[in-house]
């Protein structure tokens, strides 16, 4: 049973139909002006218009990249472009994913400032704070839509009216929120915009930037004028049809996916809560909480060992988030909202998909108080 | 001369189960015990438990009668790789256990 939907999500069979042809058949380079190119120049247009629809963008808006983790690079780096010297500011969060976070920090090095927002113990940052922390040197806000370890919605709609009203861009990390939650770049103020295939049931290895006409990017790479020469190179036409096959069924099922999650999320904090009285539910509830991500700490478990019994029975979830699998430190997020150490060891991250079943989230909710209690030290 | 086995119990801790193994090592070389260290992924052997005759665990993986020998819990050291109480800990597990084993049987009709 798979609850890590955060972490990635499985190709639909819509979208894995939607590539096929582009791996033999159609299989031209989209820069080419024969038959075979043009074909593929066309798929790559379809996908482009995809993936403006999901979010209320123009075609012409979109730049495919090899991912998010490319797209949050290539917004801040091209945005700031530290390589020429010039006093620039970046706002964040503490609790942005690693891509845009180690960009930052990369920043920094090469003479950046940049201004690291706290968060609460729900996660959510402090419009105030994003207010008092813009100065005239400040070039762009990056936020993200929704945390990938805790699902805290940021307040986005309002960082992107304070943006505005400062004359200062605004990048949103959407890479967890487009396939739940409605996202209108134009509504929300919002300039740049990064996302990825993989995690609303497309391929990996492919995402998007959304760059709003006028907002001048500098490349990042060299060699080619594909994607309006911002992300040169041959296009991942297979990937990115399939992205934009996600991208249209994202929108498509967003309201119908958000309800099924809601349901699961609820059969699953209930039945834990009745079982294990000391549970903490992290992060916020009602709206400001995206309804897929679930993190749970068991006081006194050990979160690692109740990921290994976990697996043992063939149940996949995550602690914290997966780029932190691998690592000893615990999650920056849980640590940035407040929580000891000792409680981020005792974290679980629980992601719920489209195609979780009530059966699964019984079965995992019977199974989780007992594997607690015999992770404890 | 029994020497005596002490396993390092991690988990998806990179690098840091080989790390306090080799520490380990060096404090035992120092105190003189005649001790050999080695570490494994409880990844690696949770179906079928590792055998040694002390386990040191960064994770809850077994308790005593799971593994027919003694565990310590040596979470502290992700902190402090030199946490006294939890070195203490070992420490006297390894000289009750050497000590024992170095003693010579008693006969029974004395």
């Amino acid at each position: 049973m798979y609850f890590d939907y955060c972490a990635t999500t499985p190709v639909s069979a819509e979208v894995l139909t939607a590539m096929a042809p582009f791996w033999q058949e159609k299989f031209g380079n989209p820069s080419s002006l024969h038959q075979d190119g043009q074909s593929a120049a066309k798929a790559l247009q379809q996908a482009r218009a995809q993936v403006a629809g999901l979010l209320g963008a123009e075609a012409g808006e979109i730049i495919f990249t090899s991912g998010a983790t490319e797209a949050d690079n290539l917004a801040l780096m091209g945005i700031l472009r530290p390589w020429e010297n010039k006093a620039v500011h970046l706002i964040t969060s503490l609790v942005e994913h690693h891509a845009v976070l180690h960009t930052a920090q990369a920043l920094e090095k090469m003479g950046c400032l940049v201004t690291y927002l706290p968060v609460d113990s729900t996660g959510m940052i402090d419009l105030a704070d994003l207010r008092r922390a813009i100065r005239k040197e400040t070039r762009l806000i990056s936020i993200m839509h929704v945390n990938n370890e805790v699902g805290t919605v940021q307040p986005i709609a309002e960082i992107g009216r304070i943006a505005r009203e400062n004359h200062v861009l605004f990048h949103c990390d959407a890479v967890q929120g487009v396939g739940f939650l409605p996202v209108d770049v134009k509504k929300l103020g919002i300039q740049l915009l990064s996302l990825s295939a993989h995690k609303i049931y497309g391929p990996k290895g492919v995402g998007a930037l959304y760059v709003q006409q006028g907002v001048e990017v500098h490349n990042l790479l060299y060699g080619g004028s594909q994607e309006r020469k911002i992300r040169p190179g041959t296009e991942n036409v297979p990937g990115i049809v399939g992205l934009g096959r996600a991208a249209g069924m994202a929108e498509k099922n967003r309201t119908e996916n958000k309800q099924h999650v809601a349901a699961l999320r609820e059969q699953l904090i209930s039945a834990l809560k009745w079982s294990v009285p000391d549970l903490v539910v992290n992060g916020p509830s009602g709206d400001q909480v995206c309804p897929h991500v679930v993190s749970l700490t068991f006081p006194g478990s050990v979160a690692e060992m109740m990921q290994i019994r976990l697996a043992m029975q063939g149940i996949a979830v995550s602690l914290g988030s997966a780029c932190n699998s691998r690592k000893i430190a615990p999650s920056h997020v849980l640590l940035a909202m407040g929580l000891g150490r000792e409680a981020a060891d005792a974290t679980i991250r629980i992601s719920l998909g489209a195609p979780t079943t009530a059966d699964e989230v019984e079965r995992l909710s019977q199974l989780l108080p007992v594997i607690a209690s015999a992770c404890k030290i | 001369m029994h020497n005596f086995h002490v396993c390092v119990l991690g988990g998806s801790c990179g690098n840091r189960m080989f790390i306090i193994a080799d520490h380990l090592s060096e404090l035992f070389a120092q105190k003189g015990y005649d001790c050999r260290v080695t570490a494994i992924s409880v990844w690696e052997c949770f179906t079928f438990p590792p055998t040694a005759d002390l386990l040191l665990q960064l994770l809850p993986a077994y308790k005593d009668e799971d593994v027919e020998c003694p565990t310590i819990n040596i979470r502290p050291f992700l902190q402090d790789i030199n946490d006294p109480a939890t070195l203490q800990a070992i420490y006297s597990v390894i000289e009750e256990r050497t000590a024992c084993a170095a003693l010579p049987a008693v006969p029974a009709n004395r």
